[in-house]
């Protein structure tokens, strides 16, 4: 044996050497991260459970401001995890962001895991790009059929003028109208704000004109705290909304703006390990474990495993990802099985419908 | 060892600039396919990008005149419209980032799509801003940010066109080397051929004629004849090829002589054979000469001929150590020989169970020649080799006419020894008959002899006591003349009936006997003569 795997185990070692050179650290292997704040958390527990193990990640982290950006700001951000020699890049947390990056680091080939980004844009997008979490396509048919079971017939659409708010919005317009309800208004907003007493007020009024008897909201909480919508909601028809309607760790405080409202979320399977993990994150942050928080750590324990498996090198986690489910049985995670289909997306990612009962998500449904 | 090193050193002389020519070619080359690739490349971006522009600045622009429509008092289908826009229009934006597009063009890209999100930010504003009423008052500022979004994606489409430019400039410049080295390449090309000519010249001529010589001797049937291996490697290649296909030639003729005359000596073994079918008529001298002739045909001394007796094989002759045993009709592999009436060739004995006793005797391989008369398997050949040989189907040919010979011939063998049995016996009958006749003949002629003295003591006896007592009384009656002539008289009657009897006897054609006496026969000579 010892013979056999001579000239593969010396590229391999030359490989190693170079990328933990890159990395600056002669032990470690650099992977970059992107992601909503929870996510970073996850992460950083991930880090410590590898570390364990005897397998050294260090991560590029990037800021909040850099994990939200886009435009110029996520070409930067890609080419900088490029130039920095990462392994894999485990990012972003917004659709369009992580749209832009991923074709960077797809024409890098640097090995992107998307934990939480949800555009169906992002399906098929290369042979580096692999996303843990369903996309908007399913949570949009969730959200329609639930929204019609639960006797809605005229629905209100607000969304952000995003790529995720428009892909979920027009998913959830489709199935909606397909399953015999009626959209009265979309209204659309803007995240890119320059007036400092930008509110979502008109965006609100003109919605309850069309009269409508619930209320889709395909944002992000962030947006509606800073441009005060958490309020208005509470005055309007029920409301509905997709994965990033509503997370705790964005409410400043304020859980009460949301109570009762029905969302989308991709909770972890009732297990031990997903158990111990949120005991965990509440003693050492102090909060409850949202889904990024879940989806970052396991993102960042498939990139470490990949690394343990096929050495650390973006062509072996490419691999090792490819394989999965394939050649491999898929990885165990707090989120499920993680496996790929051809376009990189998750095979077993399901979303589920839950509400929010006292700042905490409550699953409704399967 | 004086051209040697001259060639070295004149080879040497000649690699530098030839190699370094080559290399700066080999490179130009490879430089000019990677302009010509980045150029491919930037007119495919090219041609998808002007594509994915058009689409972008035509939905934009109907945006603009949705939102236009609305704020001048349109209806919410205006902002229907509007929104759907906004849903179709962003993923032409998210096709663009697809697009193998440079930092620099990607930025571009990138304001494009921030350019088209404060568009439509400002837009929304101010139809949801609008109430009940026309609010035309946000338009000069919505068209601004349209004429943002339009320069954002022209910034894109000058980028796409200057890296085209620069594309085809390094594909000009990289056309304009690679002239230069086809021109070097051809140069050397020339130099290349000079140096073959003269090479071919001093290495290739020479060889070349001693093969031609060599050629011209093997045509006038000289198969010794062999060319030079020497000169260029190709050449002396060449010369290697025809030694070897000379040999080749003498060895295929030396192998055809041979087999020639193994089949004349078959074809003689068979004429033999024929002949002896309508010569030979002893079976047994037959069978033998069969046996011979074959094992001399098949070049083994070991065989034996089997012929089917009151339902057994029976061995009628043999030579060299083949077996003489009797064997069962339903013995294999002899067997199989006589039902399918064909050569059976056995290339391993040693794998047939029941041959065991022949791989006893040192034989490895067998060819089984059934003797086929009126369609049926009379007998068979066997013919046994001390080594395994593999099957020879020129050599089967030939066993099996002999066969049919040596069966025709064996055929007409027991039919002439059936006739000459029958001969034999007709000849016992003859003999026999002729004994009988020889005995009969016998018979009759003592009965004729019987039946002659009868006759003649009858006819004879009566003249004869005449002329006995004549005499007498002639004797003692001399004086008396009358009794001398009445005996005389006597006498001479007496005589003449003995002188008829004699003559009738002599003209007798066919005998007829009559009653004698009890049981004694006697000639009938008719009627008989009255004594006087």
């Amino acid at each position: 044996m010892t013979g056999s795997g001579g000239p593969a185990a010396g590229v391999a070692l030359l490989s190693a050497l170079l990328s933990v050179g890159c990395a600056g650290d002669s032990a470690e292997v650099l992977v970059g991260l992107a992601a909503h704040p929870g996510g970073h958390q996850g992460a950083a527990l991930a880090v410590e459970d590898l570390r364990q193990r005897g397998i050294r990640l260090r991560l590029r982290e990037a800021s909040r401001d850099e994990s939200f950006t886009t435009g110029g700001g996520v070409v930067a951000l890609a080419q900088a995890f490029d130039a920095a020699g990462v392994v894999a890049v485990v990012g972003h947390s917004a659709s369009g962001a992580t749209l832009s990056a991923a074709h960077i680091l797809e024409q890098h080939g640097v090995p992107m895991v998307i934990p939480n980004a949800t555009s169906p844009l992002l399906t098929g997008v290369g042979r580096w790009v692999f996303r843990i979490c369903s996309n908007d396509r399913a949570q949009g048919e969730l959200l329609a059929r639930y929204a019609r079971r639960a006797g809605y017939r005229r629905a209100g659409i607000l969304y952000v003028l995003d790529d995720y708010g428009k892909g979920l919005a027009a998913s959830f317009a489709r199935a909606f109208a397909g399953q015999g309800g009626q959209v009265g208004l979309a209204v659309g907003y803007s995240s890119v704000v320059d007036r400092p007493d930008a509110t979502l007020v008109a965006q609100f009024d003109a919605l309850l004109r069309a009269r409508p008897d619930v209320i889709f909201l395909a944002g992000r909480t962030r947006d509606l705290v800073e441009l005060q919508g958490g309020d208005l909601l509470r005055n309007g028809p029920p409301v509905i909304g997709g994965d990033a309607a509503f997370s705790p760790l964005d409410l400043q405080g304020r859980p009460e703006l949301f109570e009762s409202m029905i969302v989308t979320v991709m909770l972890p399977p009732r297990s031990t390990a997903a158990g111990q993990f949120a005991e965990r994150y509440r003693t050492r942050f102090g909060a409850a474990a949202d889904n990024p928080s879940y989806a970052c750590y396991d993102a960042v324990s498939l990139v470490g495993e990949a690394v343990r498996e096929e050495g650390p090198t973006r062509e072996g986690v490419r691999r090792f990802l490819r394989r999965l489910g394939r050649d491999r049985p898929p990885f165990q995670g707090l989120t499920g099985p993680i496996r790929f289909d051809d376009g990189g997306d998750a095979v077993d990612a399901r979303f589920q419908v839950a509400q929010v009962r006292g700042g905490v998500l409550e699953a409704l449904e399967p | 060892m004086r051209p040697r090193v001259g060639l070295r050193t004149f080879g040497a002389l000649l690699a530098l600039p030839v190699v370094a020519v080559l290399g700066g070619s080999l490179r130009t080359a490879a430089g000019g396919r990677a302009a010509f690739e980045e150029l491919t490349a930037t007119l495919g971006a090219l041609g998808e990008t002007t594509r994915l522009e058009e689409r972008i600045q035509r939905g934009v622009a109907a945006q603009l005149a949705a939102a236009a429509e609305y704020l001048r008092g349109g209806s919410h289908r205006s902002w229907d419209e509007f929104t759907a826009l906004a849903w179709s229009v962003y993923e032409d934006e998210a096709r663009y980032l697809s697009l193998p597009l440079t930092g620099e063009e990607r930025l571009a890209v990138e304001r494009v799509r921030t350019q088209h999100r404060i568009f439509e930010g400002m837009a929304q504003d101010a139809m949801a801003r609008r109430g009940g009423g026309p609010a035309p008052g946000d338009l000069p500022t919505i068209r601004a940010a349209y004429s943002r979004v339009e320069e954002s994606i022209d910034e894109v489409s000058r980028m796409i066109q200057a890296r085209l430019a620069t594309a085809a400039a390094s594909a000009g410049h990289a056309s304009e080397r690679m002239g230069f080295a086809m021109a070097a390449l051809s140069a050397l090309f020339v130099l290349a051929l000079a140096l073959s000519s003269w090479l071919a010249l001093r290495g290739v001529l020479g060889p070349l004629e001693a093969l031609q010589a060599a050629a011209a001797r093997l045509e006038r049937g000289d198969l010794g004849a062999r060319a030079p291996v020497s000169g260029l490697p190709a050449v002396a290649q060449l010369g290697e090829r025809f030694n070897s296909m000379a040999a080749e030639l003498e060895g295929l003729l030396q192998r055809l002589e041979e087999r020639v005359e193994a089949r004349t000596a078959q074809l003689v073994a068979l004429e033999s054979l024929s002949r002896a079918g309508l010569t030979h008529l002893d079976r047994d001298a037959l069978l033998r000469m069969v046996v011979e002739r074959m094992a001399a045909v098949a070049g083994t001394e070991a065989a034996n001929l089997r012929l089917v007796r009151d339902g057994r094989l029976v061995c009628l002759a043999s030579r060299g150590s083949a077996d003489e045993e009797p064997l069962g009709l339903d013995r294999q592999p002899t067997a199989r020989a006589l039902e399918s009436r064909r050569a059976l060739w056995v290339e391993n004995l040693a794998g047939d169970p029941e041959s065991a006793a022949l791989v006893g005797r040192g034989f490895r391989g067998a060819v089984l020649v059934p003797l086929v008369v009126e369609n049926r398997g009379a007998g068979v050949v066997g013919l046994f080799f001390h080594d395994a040989r593999p099957r020879d189907p020129d050599l089967v040919r030939v066993l099996e006419a002999m066969a049919a010979r040596a069966a025709l011939a064996l055929e007409r063998a027991e039919m002439v020894d059936a006739l000459l049995r029958n001969a034999e016996a007709l000849e016992a009958a003859n003999r026999k008959l002729l004994q009988t006749q020889e005995r009969l003949v016998e018979a009759e002629r003592l009965a004729a002899v019987g039946q002659v003295h009868v006759t003649l003591r009858h006819e004879i006896n009566n003249p004869l006591s005449v002329l006995v007592g004549a005499a007498e009384i002639l004797e003692h009656r001399a004086d008396d003349p009358e009794v001398v002539r009445h005996w005389a008289r006597q006498l001479g009657e007496a005589a003449a009936r003995i002188s008829r009897v004699l003559r009738r006897l002599e003209e007798l054609r066919r005998v007829e006997t009559t009653d004698y006496a009890a049981g004694v026969s006697m000639v009938d000579l008719g009627k008989p003569e009255r004594d006087p």
